[in-house]
C-alpha cells in the first residue's frame, strides 16, 4: 500500500474494462519457442482510497482458454490446475507503486492451485483521461514471472535429446484499462 | 442438512479370469472399505468391445456404455491389475480408451472432460504370480490414469507378489501389514472423494445468488 498523500489518480474504484483489457500468459515449450494460454474472463480492480493503492484479480480457471481442446481438458486435470478442487485464480497485492516517471510495480501474492505465493510484477501505467461518458481511466500494463513448480504445478516429460517439454518459468502479461465507477 | 449420500465405489479386476488374483484383491478392497463405503464390483470389462472411432461416431456400444454408466454412478475406483508383458491388459487399456472419451453425458464441457473417468479419483492397485507384483503394470495404470485427467491414487504402494501364497483361504492377505496397506489406500480413496465432494459443494454455494451478494 502506498500512503495517503502519495496518491496519484483520484480516489476511487477503478475495474477493468474486458474490451481493452487482456492477461495472457507463456511457457517455453520444448525450449525453443511458446505455449501460450489467456485468461478469456477475469475481474481486476484498482482500488485508492486513504489506506493508498490495492490491486485485485481473479478469474475462474476452467475459463482459461488454450487454442485446443484436448489440451485444454489436460491443463484443466489434476495433472496441471486441477480446476475440480481449485476452481479459482486470484492475485492480491500488498504494495503498489505508480510512479511520476509512469513506471508501475505491484508486489502481491498469487494464488493458483491453492498455493500462495509472493509476486512482482513491473511495467508501466498511464492516464488518468476522461472517458466519452465522463469517467476516468488508466492504463496499466504489467508483467512478471512465476515458477510453475512454486504452485505444484510439476508435470514434467522430456525430448529424446534430454530438452524439457514444458519450462518451469511462466511469464504472465497484463494489460489493462481501469475505469473508475 | 440433508444426508451426504454414501461414497460409492468401483472395483475392477484387470483380469478377466473368474480365479485371478486381481479379482481377489478387487474383493479384498470391498471387504476392507471404510465402513459406509459402498464397493460395486464391475464384471463385465470383459464386454466391452475394442474402441474404435468409426464405431465412436455412432455412439457408445453397449458394453463401453455400461462401463462410463458405471463410472457415472460412482465416487471413486479401485482397480487392481495383473501384468502382460511389462503393461497392463489389453482389455483394461481399452477399457479406460472408452473412458477417456465423451461418453454425452455432460453438455457443459467438451473434450477430454467430458469424458467419464475425468477427475475420478482412481486407487491403482497390482498383484502378480512373480516377485515384483505387478509393479511396471500398477505404473503404467497411474500413467494411463493421469494422461487421461483422473486422478490416481498409488500411495502407499499396494503391488502383491508370490500372488499364489499371499492369500489366505478367508480371502484376506497373509500378512497384517499387507492389509494396512490396502486399507490405508481405501482411506486415501476415500478422503480425495470427500475433499471433492466439499469444493463442489463450495463452487455450487459460490454460484448462488443468495451467496454472492
Amino acid at each position: 500500500m502506498t500512503t495517503a498523500t502519495a496518491l496519484p489518480i483520484t480516489a476511487g474504484t477503478y475495474a477493468s474494462d474486458p474490451i481493452h483489457s487482456v492477461v495472457n500468459f507463456k511457457v517455453r515449450h520444448f525450449g525453443i519457442t511458446w505455449l501460450r494460454g489467456g485468461f478469456s474472463s477475469f475481474d481486476v480492480t484498482l482500488t485508492a482510497d486513504e489506506s493508498g493503492l490495492t490491486l485485485e484479480g481473479s478469474t475462474p480457471v476452467q475459463d482459461i482458454a488454450f487454442p485446443n481442446e484436448q489440451l485444454h481438458g489436460h491443463l484443466m486435470s489434476p495433472d496441471f490446475f486441477d480446476a475440480q478442487l481449485y476452481p479459482t485464480l486470484s492475485f492480491t497485492s500488498t504494495d503498489v507503486t505508480l510512479a511520476d516517471d509512469g513506471t508501475a510495480t505491484v508486489r502481491g501474492e498469487l494464488t493458483m492451485r491453492g498455493v500462495t505465493k509472493p509476486v512482482e510484477l513491473s511495467g508501466t501505467w498511464g492516464g488518468p483521461v476522461e472517458d466519452m461518458g465522463g469517467a476516468q481511466r488508466i492504463g496499466l500494463e504489467l508483467a512478471g514471472e512465476v515458477d510453475r513448480h512454486d504452485f505444484g504445478i510439476a508435470w514434467e516429460a522430456k525430448l529424446a535429446g534430454g530438452q524439457d517439454v514444458l519450462g518451469r518459468t511462466v511469464r504472465i502479461e497484463g494489460e489493462f484499462e481501469l475505469a473508475r465507477a | 442438512m440433508s444426508t451426504p449420500p454414501p461414497i460409492r465405489i468401483l472395483g475392477v479386476a484387470g483380469s478377466l479370469r473368474e480365479a485371478s488374483i486381481n479379482r481377489r484383491l478387487a474383493r479384498l478392497a470391498a471387504r476392507l472399505a471404510p465402513e459406509g463405503v459402498e464397493f460395486v464390483e464391475f464384471g463385465e470389462l470383459g464386454q466391452v468391445e475394442p474402441y474404435d472411432e468409426d464405431v465412436e461416431a455412432d455412439g457408445f456400444p453397449a458394453g463401453a456404455a455400461h462401463f462410463a454408466a458405471a463410472l457415472r454412478d460412482t465416487d471413486g475406483v479401485f482397480i487392481a491389475t495383473p501384468e502382460y508383458n511389462g503393461s497392463i491388459p489389453g482389455q483394461l487399456k481399452n477399457a479406460l480408451d472408452w473412458a477417456s472419451r465423451s461418453d454425452g453425458a455432460l453438455e457443459s464441457v467438451s473434450g477430454l472432460q467430458a469424458s467419464p473417468l475425468y477427475g475420478v479419483p482412481v486407487a491403482a492397485a497390482s498383484a502378480s504370480n512373480g516377485q515384483f507384483g505387478a509393479v511396471w503394470a500398477r505404473d503404467e495404470l497411474v500413467k494411463v490414469l493421469r494422461t487421461q485427467g483422473a486422478r490416481p491414487i498409488s500411495e502407499p504402494s499396494v503391488t502383491i507378489p508370490n500372488g499364489a501364497t499371499a492369500f489366505t483361504d478367508d480371502g484376506l492377505l497373509a500378512t497384517t501389514e499387507a492389509n494396512d496397506r490396502v486399507r490405508t489406500l481405501l482411506d486415501e480413496l476415500v478422503a480425495m472423494v470427500v475433499m471433492l465432494r466439499e469444493a463442489r459443494a463450495t463452487a455450487a454455494a459460490a454460484s448462488t445468488p443468495a451467496a454472492a451478494s
